[in-house]
């Protein structure tokens, strides 16, 4: 299966030309990407995410 | 290497914890970074890595309670074991609030196969990649 990619828009210190949500996950859970500064369509599909795994 | 015992580290990390959402505690230096900060990006590299090659920070629990417990006492003491250095973390999910507590280390001695594997083996997500110019990559 194809992961979903996203541009990394949001994350400026950032190497990262894109990432997977894994990678958005992980960036939250080590403090080097800022949920609030998501875009809103990521910001859902992360929160969905999240909420999937009771976290 | 300097070995900070756990349970002197999480007092200390507590006492950052109760201003600060999501962190690294350095038991060592005792400080946290925050490395979406460019600035304490380098200075996390400064510390640990080799000054000329990417340094990892490598999480070695998915703790899914805010509590530390046996997995993270048993992580941090197998890491000083192998002399690296134990960092302690906290987490906080934008969509329940909660806090999670976890363990991770740096390494600035290995290369990208080695992370990768290590980031099987403690069954993470990503590793984090920090360069010297404090960028950041996950891989």
């Amino acid at each position: 299966m194809t992961q979903q990619v996203f541009k990394n828009t949001f994350a400026p210190n950032s190497r990262n030309k894109e990432f997977t949500l894994s990678q958005i996950i992980s960036g939250i859970k080590s403090g080097v990407i800022n949920f609030e500064t998501l875009p809103n369509n990521i910001k859902e599909i992360v929160s969905i995410e999240l909420e999937k795994r009771d976290l | 290497m300097e070995k900070v015992d756990y349970n002197k580290a999480i007092i200390n990390f507590e006492k950052e914890a109760s201003t600060r959402t999501t962190f690294s505690y350095d038991p060592v230096s005792n400080k946290v970074y925050d490395v979406s900060k460019i600035e304490e990006s380098k200075e996390l590299y400064n510390a640990y890595g080799n000054g000329k090659d990417p340094l990892y920070i490598i999480s070695t629990t998915n703790n899914i309670t805010d509590k530390f417990n046996n997995d993270t006492k048993n992580a941090y003491l197998d890491l000083q074991n192998k002399e690296k250095t134990p960092f302690l973390g906290q987490w906080t999910s934008p969509v329940s609030g909660k806090k999670f507590k976890d363990v991770s280390y740096p390494d600035g001695y290995i290369d990208e196969i080695e992370a990768i594997r290590l980031k099987t083996l403690f069954n993470q997500e990503s590793v984090l990649r920090v360069y010297s110019n404090g960028e950041w990559e996950l891989i």
